[in-house]
């Protein structure tokens, strides 16, 4: 029993302090267009908000440690530039405290839509989001009327977690920069995430094809 | 305790089959279908994924990233692409042929019913979802036809890299490549296409089972 209690305790501790696995660009940006497709298809997200939005956080949480404390997700940010354009994506991870997870599960999908620049900054300074500094509900689907309200807000979240939608909920977390994917993806190891979010960096001509499906996706 | 709690069981047991019996064939035949029409929906996800890594290793290949990797990478996702296009072709047949079912099923109810007027309404339901099924099985051919082209090229890409593959051999298929990516691209908009139409009419099929 005492051996059973010891890897158990073993178990949640590899959960809790293990970073999410994180992957590169090239495979990110077509989880990211399978997700937010997802989303769009089934009506889940309001469009109309979507071209308000500032910027874009496309997340999926595999972590094992959900509802005990903490859990990694993995995916990317883009901003949108002054002619209405998307920038390139930015490899990013969350540490710790919850985003839109209230009850268990193992896999779910968040969409973030960054209302305002500020927060968008914030994101790609890989800032640490206070539950008290970010105000977010879920947002409003397809179908719903948007008010000022919403594009006031923060964020506005959607989950998914194998197909039911849950509530959303924000303990303190962490974002990190991938550094090291983004590099590999606009092949310059010194590229920082203000320079893809402020659209300094195009994304590379090779993989204009691969991405323009999210692009599509986003209209 | 313990024999109310045999009595619950026992009572569960007969109502079982009874509340099964609740649907008729064609409702049973709709849920089949509409499971069918989920997965062929995951497929279809799958295939676009491997489309965007090969998209992804064509334009490295042209860019000369890392040119080596990005053709074995290409390689292995063709191979992959065309076992998910083999699963999906065999999905869309199940598909085809639990419409064919439940629409042969649905039309032997609707020979039962005696109420003209009720006859008459449950007919054009069954001639509605006939006709979005149509829509949706054109839409499929479709979007599978340009897929075997599109699939063919990419093959024959392979096969041209492998007998002869070089950065200048690259640069000489440059055109072919580019028609490729295209082509991708092309594809990723008409499956998009496609599953929302799918999604609908799996919303169709499925209120059918709900109601």
């Amino acid at each position: 029993m005492n051996h059973l209690r010891k890897i158990t305790f073993a178990a949640l501790m590899i959960g809790l302090t293990l970073p999410a696995l994180a992957e590169d660009l090239d495979k990110l940006v077509p989880d990211a267009a399978e997700i937010f497709g997802r989303f769009k298809r089934e009506d889940q997200i309001n469009m109309g908000l979507v071209k308000d939005a500032k910027g874009i956080v496309i997340l999926n949480y595999t972590g094992f440690a959900i509802g005990i404390g903490g859990t990694g997700g993995d995916g990317i940010l883009m901003a949108r530039k002054d002619d209405g354009s998307w920038t390139g994506p930015c490899a990013i991870t969350t540490d710790g405290g919850n985003i839109g997870i209230k009850v268990g599960g193992s896999d779910n999908d968040v969409v973030l839509l960054l209302m305002k620049a500020g927060v968008v900054n914030r994101w790609a300074k890989g800032d640490h989001f206070a539950s008290a500094a970010a105000s977010a509900v879920l947002g409003p689907k397809g179908a719903d009327a948007v008010d000022a309200s919403m594009r006031d807000r923060d964020f506005n979240a959607y989950v998914w977690n194998k197909g039911a939608e849950l509530g959303v909920s924000f303990g303190g977390f962490d974002v990190n920069i991938n550094d090291e994917a983004n590099a590999d993806y606009y092949d310059k190891p010194a590229i920082s995430a203000e320079d893809i979010i402020s659209g300094k960096v195009a994304v590379p001509e090779g993989k204009k094809e691969a991405i323009s499906r999210l692009y599509d996706l986003l209209k | 305790m313990k024999h109310l709690a045999l009595t619950f069981a026992s009572a569960l047991a007969v109502l079982a089959p009874w509340s099964q019996a609740q649907n008729s064939d064609s409702l049973n035949l709709a849920g089949d279908q509409a499971d069918s029409m989920n997965k062929l929906d995951d497929l279809a996800g799958r295939a676009q994924k491997r489309l965007e890594y090969i998209l992804t290793n064509l334009g490295d290949l042209q860019a000369g990233n890392n040119a080596k990797k990005a053709f074995d990478e290409f390689k292995d996702n063709l191979e992959d692409l065309k076992d998910i296009r083999s699963d999906i072709k065999d999905r869309a047949e199940k598909v085809r042929d639990l419409q064919g079912t439940r629409i042969a099923a649905w039309t032997k109810e609707v020979s039962g019913m005696n109420d003209k007027d009720m006859r008459k309404l449950t007919n054009d339901q069954l001639d509605q979802a006939k006709a979005d099924f149509d829509a949706l099985d054109k839409q499929m051919r479709e979007v599978g036809g340009d897929a075997n082209d599109l699939t063919a090229l990419l093959d024959d890409l392979k096969k041209y890299f492998d007998s002869s593959y070089s950065a200048d051999s690259v640069k000489t298929a440059g055109p072919m490549i580019d028609k490729a990516r295209t082509g991708g691209r092309e594809m990723q908009k008409s499956v998009d296409a496609l599953r929302d139409t799918l999604y609908k009419n799996k919303k169709e099929v499925k209120g059918t089972v709900n109601q």
